[in-house]
């Protein structure tokens, strides 16, 4: 079983949100960088339990530069075989996408792993352009995957207000949710193997990035709170029913 | 053009469906074009996106699509986007939305956003907004090329009655065959789905856990704060916090009501 899954470095979830002068990039200093906990605690960790059940390899894949290399080696640490990075700062998951389909069509993987979203962008869109460029079925959203078989995988995918139970032939594009598995931390062992695990650095190849951000803006400041006496429950309907407008 | 695909549920058109409209109505007014709905299926009610700006609805029918896979739905709404020679998508930022927006960026080459928040501004090219990093900043892109595929965060635009109904035409296009078996669809009957409410209630710890959501779900949806943000949830009351709050499940029912990201109205006392 040949598994593949795709991570993105992204800043800690307790990180303060700052952008430089400009107002178009992260303001990158203080700022501690993890790998998506989407495609850490889910992602990754799925793909090493069917590993560890099935046999096979869990190859990393990740888009960008060598500050992203921490990220993969923790993931080696967690328990994946090998790791790819294509040496590029994506602007866009379209860019990345290809960067990455490129490299997938060459080798015969059987499952592609990756977070339902990066907690940074909130896009969830990878999932969908990987399966669209490797014209294979995708699932998004999966809080459960089991192998019926070699060929085939049944699936659980959060829907509004519920679930769908799937059946889908391998290979196949997955998106993790909560629920596909319980995060790993690397032990002492796993660290130690990580340094010899193979790390290949491959160059990019051409391609357009079709959307870029042009400003980020950081949202107004909390407004003060109003204290309404306990006596003048009257005035406090009124003021959620005329000012906050909530009913 | 603009091109809406709208959802529907039941042979009912969705809520979310008709926020996409109005908001590609806008979208198109913005443009120079005109804007028309897509939908896939049958739905009683399609003419009524008429109402809401579409100047055309085309319907797309075939037992292949009674089931929802990502990879036949991409196929059928490009070539209907090619063929109506469309210049944007819009879809609803719901489940089946993700799983079709990445996959119709990549077929149609097209700049992509999700979950954008707000109606698109154009000069030469498109600029969407859309919240990042959780909901802490905004972030305005540019779409670099001649189409866009976005998809609208539910709640963040109103419907909109602008129009009438207008008549709805068959397309006929080629449907390929799917490679997803649904085994079964389990979805939570009688209550109101968190993307569709109108109003949200944000449960906070002093509610422990949904044995005691009762005391705020009348007509509504009870949930988690986390699970509120992913759904783009707007207008949300918090309920009581965990700090100085003597009401506790079991006690009689005296939550405070206290808005977290509006003005905030701190009282104790009796619910209404």
């Amino acid at each position: 079983m040949k598994i593949l899954v795709c991570v993105s470095k992204t800043p800690d979830t307790t990180t303060r949100i700052a952008f430089n002068a400009a107002g178009t990039e992260l303001d990158a200093s203080g700022v501690q960088f993890i790998m998506n906990p989407y495609d850490e605690w889910y992602a990754l960790v799925r793909a090493i339990e069917i590993q560890e059940s099935k046999g096979g390899s869990v190859t990393l894949i990740n888009v960008g530069d060598d500050s992203n290399d921490a990220i993969l080696r923790k993931g080696l640490a967690i328990g994946a075989t090998d790791a790819i990075r294509i040496n590029a700062r994506p602007a866009s998951a379209l860019f990345a996408a290809r960067q990455i389909a490129a490299i997938a069509k060459k080798e015969s993987y059987d499952l592609i792993f990756l977070g339902k979203e990066s907690i940074d962008f909130n896009g969830s869109e990878m999932g969908g352009m990987l399966a669209e460029l490797l014209d294979l079925p995708f699932v998004s959203y999966a809080n459960k995957l089991e192998l019926v078989d070699d060929r085939t995988a049944a699936l659980v995918r959060e829907i509004e207000g519920g679930t769908e139970e799937l059946e889908v032939g391998l290979p196949l594009v997955v998106s993790a949710a909560k629920g596909m598995a319980e995060q790993r931390i690397p032990n002492m062992r796993g660290i130690m193997m990580a340094k010899s695990k193979p790390l290949q650095v491959l160059e990019p190849i051409e391609v357009a990035d079709p959307v870029e951000v042009v400003q980020f803006v950081l949202p107004g400041g909390k407004s003060s709170v109003k204290m309404v006496d306990a006596e003048q429950m009257d005035e406090l309907v009124r003021l959620l029913h005329e000012e906050a407008k909530a009913f | 053009m603009v091109i809406v695909l709208a959802e529907h549920q039941k042979g009912q058109v969705k809520k979310s469906a008709l926020e996409a409209v109005t908001f590609g109505a806008q979208t198109a007014h913005a443009m120079g074009v005109s804007c028309a709905a897509l939908v896939i299926g049958q739905v009683a009610d399609a003419a009524q996106l008429g109402k809401y700006g579409a100047s055309k609805v085309y319907v797309v029918e075939h037992p292949s699509l009674s089931v929802f896979d990502p990879q036949v739905y991409t196929a059928v709404i490009a070539a209907a986007f090619q063929q109506l020679g469309a210049k944007v998508l819009v879809l609803s930022h719901s489940a089946n939305g993700r799983a079709l927006l990445g996959r119709l960026a990549a077929r149609l080459d097209a700049g992509s956003v999700s979950g954008v928040n707000a109606v698109p501004v154009f000069n030469t090219h498109l600029e969407v907004s859309k919240p990042v990093f959780s909901g802490k900043a905004v972030a305005t892109y540019a779409i670099k090329t001649s189409t866009a595929v976005l998809s609208l965060t539910g709640n963040a635009v109103q419907p909109q009655v602008i129009g009438t109904e207008v008549p709805v035409e068959v397309l006929d296009l080629p449907v390929p065959a799917g490679k997803i078996t649904v085994k079964s669809v389990n979805r939570q009957e009688g209550r109101v789905s968190l993307p569709e409410a109108e109003l949200v209630v944000s449960a906070g710890r002093g509610m422990k856990g949904p044995e005691n959501w009762g005391i705020i779900r009348p007509g509504g949806f009870a949930g988690s704060n986390y699970r509120v943000f992913q759904a783009g949830g707007r207008r949300r009351l918090a309920a009581p916090s965990r700090a100085r709050r003597t009401n506790r499940p079991g006690d009689s029912p005296q939550p405070i009501y206290r808005s977290r990201h509006f003005r905030r109205y701190s009282a104790p006392g009796r619910c209404q």
